[in-house]
């Protein structure tokens, strides 16, 4: 899935992580849980499946890589009841290739509900409705998501950058 | 009374792909009724020649997100007929219930999202998230639910990989039919607060008769996966002859072509489904159908969605029954088939035509292959459901304006809208463009 951003919402940012981000990269394995989305046969698209594939391997970490199917995780999402929900996705806001951005819930474009797709923020309100937790989204600008495998190298240095970052919050 | 009425949709929103609405009344008399198809030609016919048999249910399981599991079928369907190729019992068996759990998904989601929201008075189902959170968790689940049995089954929720020309390549073991019956036993408890919301949804009332179209067959089974093209008309046919069915024909505005058989129109689904095999359906089926009184002939497309809850009851039912038989019967691992490209002559290939037509959940799909001796398809041909409805939709719009011009104008744009969607229809997917003949000059 790629969240596609109306012009309006374009900000240009250096390419490098914010520290609301890195604030927000602070993951308590105990209370917070990571879900990544996106399609890794989309080229960039596949940056939150690739972070998730970085993390799979730290044991007592909460983190689901939900594919291009990101609704089928709800319920998953409602049992574990975390208090901190980190989505990642690619996200189309204009910005530099690997730029990552803080998503603000109600900016995620309600994109049209047709059979074959059904919004992240439509995802997002139902768990929130359903349980007391924070979601945050985190963007990253994808070069293309073009069909195809693999990042492009400035999404790919981005996402390596998350994954050590989250080791080493843990690590703390 | 409205005297003058003109409603543009552009586009109609909660279906599948673009289409517009326009409707045009001056002084009381109806000037335009069009449902506009703008799709682009999707060009699948042209990218299957020159292709193996044993890659088409691949690429034209890409023509929809949706049906990719009606599709592959068919596409299996049309190639094996063409090569003379007669599968198992056992992989009979299975499609079937790759189709049921495909018609499962279809139906809860087009009740449950988007049709749901006319029904209760909210734009879409995004503010029932609100106010009626547990609904939407309980459409999710249940789709999500027959995704994974999918995903067991075939490799994946949408374009599966292991059902392929001449069977299966890789068969469910013991332990995953323990898992699919397990997972859609979990729909059997959602199934029941989904029968009270269908019941308790009350549809537009509308008559307008037509012929409805769809599988049929001699024997108790309610057909899906094979037997004759009939219709409530008294049509029947052999699937072969699916064209004196389909007559497909051009119009202006439409880059889909329209349909008709014995009368002007006619219409496919699950409403049509259900008219022409109502007694077949599975009894749990049945039960909530005279719950809810409807009974054939039902004549109110907008009831196509009650007869899609109809179908996930009797779909449900029929795939437990078949995992149950597998458990009880075994399964022969002996018939799994990696086939490839066929390239070491596993499968007996030899020239000819074959015709695919399986009801999937928007209706009876056709493929045609006309392929070489060695497997190569030299010419296709594919029918979707929803191009089928489409010229039965414009005749019932054109009904259904002159009964409802007491209205406001926002009613009527409403109720044009809640008719279009009632088809479940995948716009997309229909486009079917002209033959295109090029003239020296």
């Amino acid at each position: 899935m790629i969240l596609v951003f109306p012009v309006q919402h374009i900000f240009l940012m250096l390419n490098t992580l914010t520290a609301d981000i890195l604030e927000l990269l602070k993951i308590n394995p105990d209370s917070d849980l990571i879900v990544a989305v996106g399609n890794s046969f989309r080229t960039d698209d596949g940056v939150g499946p690739y972070i998730a594939q970085g993390l799979e391997q730290i044991k007592g970490l909460k983190l689901i890589n939900a594919g291009y199917n990101p609704e089928n995780i709800i319920e998953d999402v409602i049992k574990l009841a975390p208090q901190k929900i980190l989505i990642i996705d690619a996200a189309d806001f204009r910005g530099n290739f690997g730029q990552a951005r803080i998503i603000p819930e109600d900016k995620i474009p309600q994109t049209t509900l047709s059979t074959h797709a059904i919004p992240l923020n439509v995802i997002s309100g139902v768990i929130s409705q359903s349980i007391k937790t924070a979601i945050y989204f985190i963007g990253i600008q994808p070069e293309s998501v073009c069909l195809g495998e693999g990042l492009s190298a400035e999404v790919k240095k981005t996402a390596d950058q998350i994954i050590e970052i989250i080791k080493k919050s843990l690590l703390k | 009374m409205s005297k003058n009425v003109k409603v543009n949709v552009e586009y109609l929103t909660r279906v599948e792909g673009h289409g517009n609405i326009v409707v045009n009344v001056k002084n009381g008399k109806l000037e335009e009724c069009r449902l506009d198809i703008v799709e682009s030609p999707r060009f699948f016919e042209g990218m299957l020649r020159g292709r193996s048999i044993f890659e088409a249910q691949h690429i034209t399981s890409r023509i929809c997100g949706i049906c990719a599991c009606g599709h592959t079928l068919a596409s299996i369907q049309a190639a094996e007929d063409a090569i003379g190729f007669q599968p198992t019992e056992q992989t009979i068996k299975l499609r079937k219930l790759l189709l049921h759990l495909e018609n499962l998904d279809s139906h809860i989601l087009h009740i449950y999202l988007l049709v749901a929201p006319d029904l209760l008075g909210v734009k879409s189902f995004v503010p029932l998230i609100h106010t009626h959170n547990d609904v939407v968790r309980r459409a999710l689940r249940m789709k999500k639910a027959c995704n994974d049995v999918c995903d067991i089954l075939v490799g994946r929720h949408v374009h599966p990989i292991s059902a392929i020309v001449g069977g299966f390549t890789k068969l469910p073991k013991e332990k995953e039919l323990d898992a699919m019956l397990e997972i859609l036993e979990s729909i059997q408890v959602d199934m029941a607060p989904t029968i009270e919301l269908g019941a308790s949804l009350k549809f537009p009332e509308f008559q307008r008769e037509t012929e409805y179209v769809g599988l049929v067959n001699d024997t108790d089974e309610y057909p899906l996966l094979q037997g004759d093209i009939g219709s409530t008309d008294g049509l029947r046919m052999d699937k072969h002859d699916y064209k004196k069915i389909t007559n497909e024909f051009i119009v202006p505005h439409s880059s889909a072509k329209h349909t008709k058989a014995s009368r002007d129109s006619y219409m496919v689904g699950a409403l049509a489904r259900v008219n022409l095999n109502f007694e077949k359906l599975h009894p749990k089926a049945k039960k909530v159908a005279n719950a809810i009184g409807l009974k054939p002939i039902t004549a109110n497309p907008f009831l196509n969605t009650a007869a899609q809850l109809i179908e996930c009851i009797h779909s449900l039912e029929d795939s437990i029954k078949i995992l149950k038989e597998f458990k009880n019967e075994g399964i022969d691992y002996a018939q799994a088939i990696t086939v490839g490209l066929n390239e070491n002559g596993q499968i007996p290939v030899k020239a000819g035509k074959g015709v695919g037509a399986v009801e999937v959940p928007r209706g009876i799909l056709f493929h045609e292959y006309e392929v070489d001796n060695k497997g190569k398809i030299i010419n296709a041909n594919c029918i979707i459901p929803t191009g089928q409805n489409l010229n039965n939709i414009e005749y019932d719009m054109k009904k259904l304006v002159p009964e409802v011009l007491d209205k406001k104008q926002d009613e009527i744009t409403l109720l044009m809208e809640m008719l279009v969607r009632a088809y479940d229809p995948c716009i997309s997917c229909s486009a079917h463009f002209l033959d295109v003949k090029y003239i020296d000059c």
